[in-house]
C-alpha cells in the first residue's frame, strides 16, 4: 500500500512538471511568432501615456490598406471657370478665388449639409462631386471640402475648397484648388492602426504631458513635389491640443512606415534635391 | 480489479516520458530563448518588419479558366497573390494525399486544371513554410518539398500542391468551404498576362505566350547609413568589446573579436555581414530558410515588398528581391535586395543593398515591349548561347541609376535569364554579340 502512495505523489508531481514544461514550451513557440507580445507592448504604452495625462480617447487597432499616389497640378481650373454662375472668379497661383454677387445661404446648424448638396452643381462650384466635406479641418467660419481619391481623402492646401461665411450663415466667397488626374503608383499597400500611429507619435516624444488628443484621421498628405506632380502618402494626421495651449496642433505620422513627417520645411527640401542636380 | 492495478504505473511512465522529451525540446532549441531576448530591443521596428506569411509568399498566381486558358494576373491596384492568400486562411480538418511522383502527365493535368488558381514560388519551399501562409493550418501536414499551390474554384474540399524537382502531386483535403472570396478575387482589375506552363530543359516554367508590354518605374530611394546596421549587427551584442575599423579605398570594414564583419562597398553601396561564430550548419529548407528569416528581423532592413526569389541548394544562399507591380529587381550584378548564405559550420554570410527603392515617383516614359519567352530562348540560342544551360526565365525590372538626381532610380522592365546559374539581363546578353 506504501508503495502504491509513493507512486501516486509521483504521478502527481511528474503530472505537475509535464504542465509546467509545457506552458514554457508553449510560451517560447509563441514567441517565434510575430506580433505576440506586440499586443501587450501596446497596451501598456496605451497606459503609460494615460498616466502621463494624455488623453486618447479610444483607438482602434484596425489596419487597413492605401496607395502611393500622385496628382497634377494645372491649369484646369482657369479653363473651366468660364461656366461658374453668381460669381466673380479669379484665378492667382493654381487657386480659384470666387466671390459670390448674392451670398447663398446656408443652414445655421448644418452648414456642410446644404452646401453638399451644392457640390454637385457645376456652376456653383467646379468639380464640386470630387470633394467631401472635412469636420476636422472646417470651423465655424470657413467650411472646408477636402478632394476625394481611391477611397481616401487628400489633406492638403492644393486640393480643397474653403468656402468663408459671414454672420448670417451666408457663404460670401471660397477658395478651390484642384489636382487632376489623381491615380495610385503602385498597388496597395498596408498601413499601420491608429494606435501604433499614435504609440509611434508618444514614442517620438511629440506628444506633451497634459494634451488631449483630439481626433485623428487616415488621410493623404503630400511627401513631395516634382514639377506639376504631387505625390501623397497616407498619413495618420492626429490633431492634439495642450492644456495651457488654446491651439489645436497638427502632427503627421507616415501610416507605410511610421516615421514622423516634419513640417513643410522638410518637404521643401526633399522637393528641391530630387530636382536639383545633386 | 486487475486492471486498474496497472493504471498508476502506466500513467507515471507516461508522464516521465513526456517530462523528458519536453525538456530535452526547450533545452536544445538555445533559439527560443534568443528570440525573447529581441523581442523587447525590436518592439520600436516590429511595425516595419514583415511577417513570415508576407516574406515567404508565392510570388505568381496564374488563372486557368473553364476552358484551360491560362493568364498571369499582374498587380494593379491590389497584389494578386496577397488577396489569393487572404482567402487560404481558414481551412479545416486538413489532410493529405499524395497521388503521383514523377509522372510529368499526372503532373500537367494539375498544373493545367481548368477553374483554377496557381501560386508559384521561385524555387522550392517546405511544407513548413507554406504553413505559415495558410494562418498554421497545415502544421499537421508531412514536411514535403513545395514549389507551386492550386487552388480550384469550383471545388471546395480539396486543393493541390506541386514540387518541380521531382513531378509530384499531393492532394489536401479540407472541409467544404465557402469559394465565394476566391473568385472574388478573379473579379477585381488585374492585367491579365496570357501564359503557360511548359517544360525547359525537363523542369516545368511559366512561358508568357505572347510579346507585351510593361511600364518602366522611377522610384525616390531610401538611403541607409552604414551607422544603422553597425549599431544594429555589432553594438548591441552582449560583448562590449571594441570594434575596429578598417578602410581601404571604396571597402570599410568593421571587425568584432575576430567573430564578426561588416564591411560596406561605397561604390556599390553594398553591405556584407560575415558572421564566423559556429552556426548548426543547418542543410534543410526549413530551418534554412526560418533561420535566414531571423536574420532578416536582425537586419532591420525595411522588408517593404520584399519577398523571397529562390533558395540555392548548392550555393545553400537564399535570395530575397523587392517587387514591383509582381516582378523582381535585379541589380546590375543580379543581385536582389538581400542574400544569406550558409558557408560552413563556422561562417554565414548576410548581403544586402543600402540604397533601396521606398516611394514611386510619376513618371512619362513609354511601355518597354518584350518578346515571349519562345522568342527569347530562340534569340539566345541564336546569339551562341546554349539552350542547356539556360536554367529559368523571368520577367523582372533592371536598377538604373537616374542622371538628374542620387536619390532616384529607374526601373527598366527586361527578361532575366538564369545562365549558367548567374541570372543576366536579356538585353544586355542579346547586346554583347
Amino acid at each position: 500500500m506504501n508503495f502504491k502512495r509513493i507512486e501516486i505523489i509521483f504521478l502527481v508531481t511528474f503530472i505537475a512538471i509535464d504542465i509546467f514544461l509545457f506552458g514554457m514550451f508553449e510560451q517560447n513557440m509563441s514567441m517565434q511568432t510575430e506580433n505576440v507580445s506586440q499586443g501587450d507592448s501596446d497596451s501598456k504604452i496605451v497606459k503609460e501615456m494615460k498616466d502621463d495625462q494624455i488623453n486618447v480617447g479610444s483607438l482602434s487597432n484596425k489596419t487597413s490598406f492605401a496607395y502611393y499616389l500622385s496628382g497634377t497640378q494645372n491649369d484646369t481650373l482657369r479653363s473651366q471657370m468660364g461656366q461658374l454662375l453668381n460669381q466673380t472668379p479669379h484665378y492667382v497661383g493654381h487657386e480659384l478665388d470666387s466671390e459670390f454677387k448674392e451670398p447663398v445661404t446656408v443652414s445655421q446648424n448644418n452648414p456642410q449639409s446644404s452646401i453638399a448638396k451644392l457640390m454637385d452643381n457645376p456652376t456653383f462650384v467646379l468639380y464640386g462631386d470630387q470633394y467631401a466635406y472635412s469636420k476636422d479641418l472646417s470651423t465655424a467660419k470657413s467650411i472646408v471640402f477636402v478632394q476625394k481619391a481611391m477611397n481616401g481623402l487628400i489633406y492638403s492646401t492644393e486640393a480643397q475648397v474653403r468656402f468663408n461665411l459671414n454672420a448670417n450663415h451666408q457663404i460670401v466667397s471660397y477658395t478651390q484648388s484642384y489636382l487632376q488626374d489623381v491615380k495610385s503608383l503602385r498597388e496597395k499597400s498596408e498601413t499601420i492602426s491608429e494606435t501604433r500611429a499614435l504609440i509611434w507619435l508618444y514614442q517620438y516624444n511629440e506628444i506633451p504631458n497634459n494634451t488631449k488628443v483630439v481626433w485623428s484621421k487616415l488621410a493623404y498628405t503630400k511627401l513631395l513635389s516634382i514639377d506639376t506632380d504631387r505625390v501623397f502618402i497616407p498619413t495618420w494626421v492626429i490633431a492634439i491640443k495642450p492644456q495651457n495651449s488654446p491651439q489645436v496642433q497638427l502632427k503627421k505620422i507616415n501610416a507605410f512606415t511610421g516615421g514622423i513627417i516634419k513640417e513643410t520645411n522638410e518637404n521643401l527640401k526633399n522637393a528641391q534635391s530630387i530636382s536639383g542636380d545633386n | 480489479m486487475r486492471f486498474s492495478k496497472y493504471i498508476i504505473p502506466i500513467a507515471l511512465t507516461i508522464a516521465v516520458i513526456v517530462s523528458l522529451t519536453l525538456s530535452v525540446v526547450i533545452w536544445t532549441n538555445p533559439a527560443n530563448y534568443k528570440n525573447r531576448q529581441n523581442s523587447t530591443q525590436t518592439t520600436q521596428t516590429q511595425a516595419v518588419t514583415k511577417p513570415k506569411r508576407y516574406v515567404y509568399s508565392p510570388t505568381q498566381a496564374i488563372h486557368t479558366d473553364e476552358s484551360g486558358n491560362q493568364v498571369i494576373l499582374v498587380n494593379r491596384l491590389a497584389n494578386s497573390v496577397a488577396e489569393v492568400q487572404k482567402t487560404m486562411r481558414g481551412y479545416q480538418n486538413v489532410s493529405l494525399k499524395t497521388l503521383s511522383t514523377k509522372s510529368e502527365d499526372k503532373y500537367f493535368q494539375i498544373a493545367n486544371r481548368p477553374n483554377s488558381i496557381m501560386l508559384s514560388y521561385g524555387s522550392p519551399v517546405s511544407m513548413k513554410i507554406v504553413n505559415e501562409i495558410t494562418n498554421k493550418k497545415f502544421k499537421k501536414l508531412p514536411n514535403h518539398s513545395v514549389t507551386r499551390i492550386v487552388l480550384p474554384t469550383d471545388d471546395s474540399s480539396k486543393l493541390y500542391l506541386l514540387n518541380d524537382q521531382n513531378f509530384a502531386v499531393y492532394q489536401v483535403n479540407v472541409k467544404k468551404h465557402s469559394l465565394k472570396a476566391l473568385n472574388d478575387v478573379l473579379k477585381m482589375n488585374f492585367r491579365r498576362v496570357p501564359a503557360s506552363i511548359q517544360l525547359l530543359n525537363g523542369r516545368p516554367m511559366v512561358y508568357v505566350r505572347n510579346q507585351l508590354q510593361l511600364q518602366p518605374y522611377k522610384y525616390l530611394i531610401d538611403r541607409q547609413s552604414e551607422d544603422y546596421y553597425v549599431s544594429r549587427l555589432l553594438n548591441n551584442r552582449e560583448s562590449q568589446s571594441s570594434t575596429t575599423v578598417k578602410r581601404r579605398k571604396n571597402l570599410v570594414t568593421y571587425s568584432e573579436q575576430n567573430n564578426l564583419q561588416l564591411a560596406f562597398d561605397s561604390k556599390t553601396r553594398m553591405g556584407t555581414f560575415s558572421d564566423f561564430r559556429t552556426n548548426k550548419d543547418q542543410r534543410n529548407v526549413t530551418s534554412v530558410l526560418n533561420d535566414s528569416y531571423n536574420q532578416l528581423v536582425d537586419l532591420g532592413l525595411s522588408l517593404d515588398s520584399v519577398r523571397f526569389f529562390n533558395y540555392d541548394t548548392s550555393t545553400r544562399t537564399v535570395m530575397y528581391r523587392t517587387f514591383v507591380e509582381g516582378f523582381p529587381i535585379f541589380r546590375q550584378n543580379g543581385f536582389g535586395t538581400i542574400s544569406s548564405q550558409i558557408l560552413n559550420s563556422s561562417a554565414k554570410r548576410l548581403k544586402f543593398t543600402l540604397d533601396n527603392p521606398e516611394v514611386p515617383i510619376p513618371t512619362d516614359q513609354s511601355y518597354r515591349t518584350l518578346p515571349a519567352t519562345e522568342t527569347v530562348i530562340r534569340r539566345l540560342v541564336a546569339h551562341g548561347y546554349q539552350q542547356k544551360a539556360i536554367k529559368q526565365l523571368q520577367l523582372g525590372y533592371g536598377w538604373r541609376r537616374d542622371k538628374s538626381s542620387q536619390l532616384l532610380i529607374n526601373l527598366i522592365p527586361d527578361w532575366y535569364v538564369n545562365y549558367q546559374g548567374h541570372w543576366r539581363s536579356y538585353s544586355l546578353m542579346i547586346n554583347q554579340y
